[in-house]
């Protein structure tokens, strides 16, 4: 109550200064009017213009001060008034520049108000609120004890999206006993009595964040990468429906339905599929994290029943969790034929467009579109980039971009803005190959192979006595749709070896050295859109076709039907094949954007101990049949002899 | 942005077996509620589990050096999960069916 008392007297005397002010602001007006008023031309016509506007102006104000002064007495007004008497009579005072004026001077009571200093409450945060770095300095008495207080760690402080509102007067006080988080600090013990005031406060003023306050602190960037985060871990947890506390006592082992899957040697283990971003777009490529083996990155071609959405989409989603939704979506302008993961930046994501842009993203920052570009121009690409890998070492790495022009550009992550290098692919007349596929064979940076659309298969290499294009191989009868590089990481004995499928209904495999393909699988009854070698297995692959069908040759078991096929389930045309790096799993993408993740049968997957050697005598023997000139079997016979005669029999 | 918060935010919560969910600031004030429409259930929410933040906080930062990452707390009916960030706590009110139910 004293306190309201207080604010009243406090008020009314604030108010008292504030009419004051005024009082004297009118009079220096009025002083400044009569210096004007003083200093008016003689002219008559242009000094009658003035009185009026001077009358004018001096009756207002007059008015105005007459009516708030209500403890001057009346002889200021008359004196006040007498003014524009003065002003309105101005030829009377004669021709003089400065008119002297006929004041009637009398005593005025001066009022005199004396207001103290306005106290103002002022309070550091130190001592009421928990969260402060710093502490006060106090005297040091003897009776005062110190007590370990946590004040905040440092980088809260900065970031602390509340502090504009701590200027109402919220502060918070935990009840004694609690311990705040943050940085121990020696701080005095405050006197018994103010906690529990301050604790009233504190109750009371809990309730005040107003809408207002809600709606800024939604609005802020730091909620807003709140809510991503956090909304990203907690369906994650949602989605892992493991149930820990089953009673196994009463009912049957619930395992008998994984033996049944391990028994199908192809199995659907999920699809990935957004609503808003994959839907009927299709799936262009997809990349596996170095870094996170469990990340997958696929980009999507445009939408044609939205054009109003970004053309362009590239999705990360996560194997691991069950969650259903993407990890993270990106978009650009333009449709993303290649997609890659920059091996030794785990933040970066690169896409090649059909603009024949390519474009970085991050996934540190919160936008959704590129950070980085490459220029439209003609030093760069100005046709689609279908191809796109990361080649080199943690400190010498190099994209390499390859557009369906045959112009293959080297770039360093660091400038975009311009190529390190460029290369023409051209055939032995300068006709520009157009490049539908790349491989870079297993642990190179030089050399590597590429399909074209007209069916020409050709090795080039980057740089060397040779740059260009190496060899031409023969041809296939359609356009080049996919190419696969042997990746054994344990022998380079294969590294040779290659795969490629073709419109042509058929998959080739060749190696480096023979112009001819030294295999034609020809099971496929539909285009096969892409092939991919198993990463740990050395003689199998997977292949998908236009119907549907997804194939998985085992070359040591039989060559000349897959070893497991499945349809997959509505026979949608599928376009990319891609092993898991575990080679465990096959992804395949279709053309309404689906990701399909199939599991492989262990017995299938996981190569036994000869596979290599076994492998290696199929590829001779695939030789010998393929050979129909007898010099060359004399010739191919006389070299692995000594192999041969070790493993014994011949193995189908 | 506040309409992709919203739509993560509604797509939690229409997980199969979420209750409700509550983002609060680490002064214990509910900014936001979802499926739960009890005023003063929500008030309950946010005391008490501030408090609990705040000692769960502490105890982390006394037994190990590392920060508190998430809280949950399974009862016979239910499943509290706590997510901390920065500044920030999301609450969900989960309850797991039964795997028979599921079947």
């Amino acid at each position: 109550m004293d306190r309201k008392a207080e604010l009243e007297r406090k008020k009314a005397k604030l108010q008292a200064l504030r009419d004051e002010k005024e009082k004297r602001r009118r009079e220096k007006e009025e002083k400044d009017l009569q210096e004007a008023k003083a200093g008016a031309p003689s002219e008559k016509d242009t000094r009658k213009d003035l009185d009026e506007m001077l009358s004018s102006l001096g009756v207002a104000p007059v008015s105005e001060v007459l009516s708030s002064l209500s403890s001057v007495t009346s002889v200021t007004s008359d004196q006040s008034g007498q003014t524009p008497d003065a002003s309105l009579q101005p030829t009377l005072n004669g021709q003089n520049t400065k008119a002297k004026k006929q004041q009637t001077l009398s005593v005025v009571q001066v009022q005199v108000t004396n207001i103290q200093p306005k106290e103002n409450v002022t309070y550091t945060k130190q001592t009421q609120t928990t969260s402060s770095g710093t502490h006060e300095l106090r005297d040091a008495h003897a009776t005062d004890y110190y007590v370990l207080t946590f004040g905040d760690a440092q980088g809260d402080d900065e970031d602390h999206s509340l502090s504009h509102l701590d200027h109402g007067g919220f502060h918070s006080k935990l009840p004694p006993g609690i311990l705040p988080h943050g940085l121990p600090t020696v701080k005095e013990v405050a006197p018994a009595i103010t906690p529990q005031e301050q604790k009233k406060d504190d109750i009371k003023q809990v309730k005040e964040l107003s809408e207002e306050q809600k709606q800024m602190i939604i609005l802020s960037e730091d909620f807003q990468r709140f809510v991503l985060r956090s909304g990203r871990v907690m369906e994650r947890a949602l989605s892992e429906t493991v149930d820990i506390y089953t009673d196994y006592i009463g009912g049957s082992e619930s395992d008998e339905g994984l033996d049944e899957k391990s028994h199908a040697r192809l199995s659907l283990n999920r699809i990935f599929y957004d609503d808003r971003w994959s839907k009927n777009r299709c799936v262009t490529s997809f990349d596996w994290s170095t870094h996170f083996p469990e990340l997958m990155v696929a980009s999507y071609h445009n939408n044609e029943e939205l054009p109003n959405e970004p053309d362009g989409v590239v999705v990360v989603w996560n194997t691991k969790f069950k969650k259903q939704t993407p990890e993270d979506v990106f978009h650009c302008q333009s449709a993303v034929m290649s997609t890659c993961f920059a091996k030794f930046h785990p933040n970066l994501i690169l896409g090649g467009t059909y603009s024949g842009q390519i474009v970085l993203w991050d996934n540190r920052v919160q936008k959704r579109t590129p950070i980085q570009r490459t220029p439209l121009s003609s030093t760069a690409h100005t046709h689609p980039v279908y191809c796109l890998s990361m080649v080199g070492t943690q400190n010498a790495h190099n994209v390499i971009s390859i557009s369906s022009d045959g112009r293959l550009c080297s770039w360093s992550l660091d400038m975009l803005s311009a190529p390190q290098d460029t290369l023409e692919l051209q055939q032995k007349q300068p006709k520009p190959i157009a490049v539908t596929c790349m491989s870079f064979l297993h642990d190179e940076v030089n050399n590597f192979v590429l399909g074209s659309e007209d069916g020409y298969v050709h090795s080039a290499s980057r740089h060397g006595n040779r740059s260009g294009i190496i060899e031409t191989y023969e041809k296939h009868l359609g356009p080049v749709t996919g190419i696969s590089t042997h990746q054994s990481h344990t022998t380079a004995e294969f590294s040779h070896l290659f795969l490629t499928s073709s419109i042509d209904w058929t998959i080739k495999l060749w190696s480096l050295k023979d112009t001819k393909p030294l295999y034609s699988f020809e099971d496929n009854s539909d285009y096969v859109m892409d092939v991919a070698w198993s990463p740990i297995h050395p003689s199998l692959f997977a292949a998908v076709d236009g119907s549907g069908r997804l194939d998985l040759w085992n070359l040591n078991q039989d060559t000349e039907v897959p070893t497991c096929s499945v349809v997959v389930e509505g026979a949608p045309a599928l376009n990319r094949v891609s092993w898991t790096p575990s080679g465990l799993h096959v992804t395949i993408g279709d053309e309404s954007g689906k990701i399909y993740v199939y599991d492989v049968a262990d017995n299938v997957a996981q190569p036994r101990m000869d596979e290599w050697q076994r492998f290696g005598t199929t590829l001779h023997e695939l030789k010998m049949n393929t050979n129909e000139d007898f010099e060359d079997l004399d010739k191919s016979m006389s070299i692995p002899q000594q192999p041969l005669s070790l493993t014994g029999s011949s193995v189908a | 942005m506040a309409q992709e918060i919203d739509s993560i935010m509604s797509r939690i919560s229409r997980h199969q077996g979420v209750e409700g969910i509550l983002l609060f600031n680490l002064d214990g004030i509910c900014i936001k509620s979802y499926n739960i429409f009890d005023e003063q259930k929500v008030k309950l929410c946010s005391t008490l589990c501030s408090d609990l933040c705040f000692r769960g906080k502490s105890i982390i930062k006394d037994f190990s050096n590392g920060k508190l990452e998430m809280i949950r707390i399974v009862t016979d009916l239910h499943e509290y999960m706590i997510v901390f960030e920065r500044d920030y706590i999301m609450f969900t009110i989960y309850k797991q069916n039964d795997i028979l139910s599921q079947k």
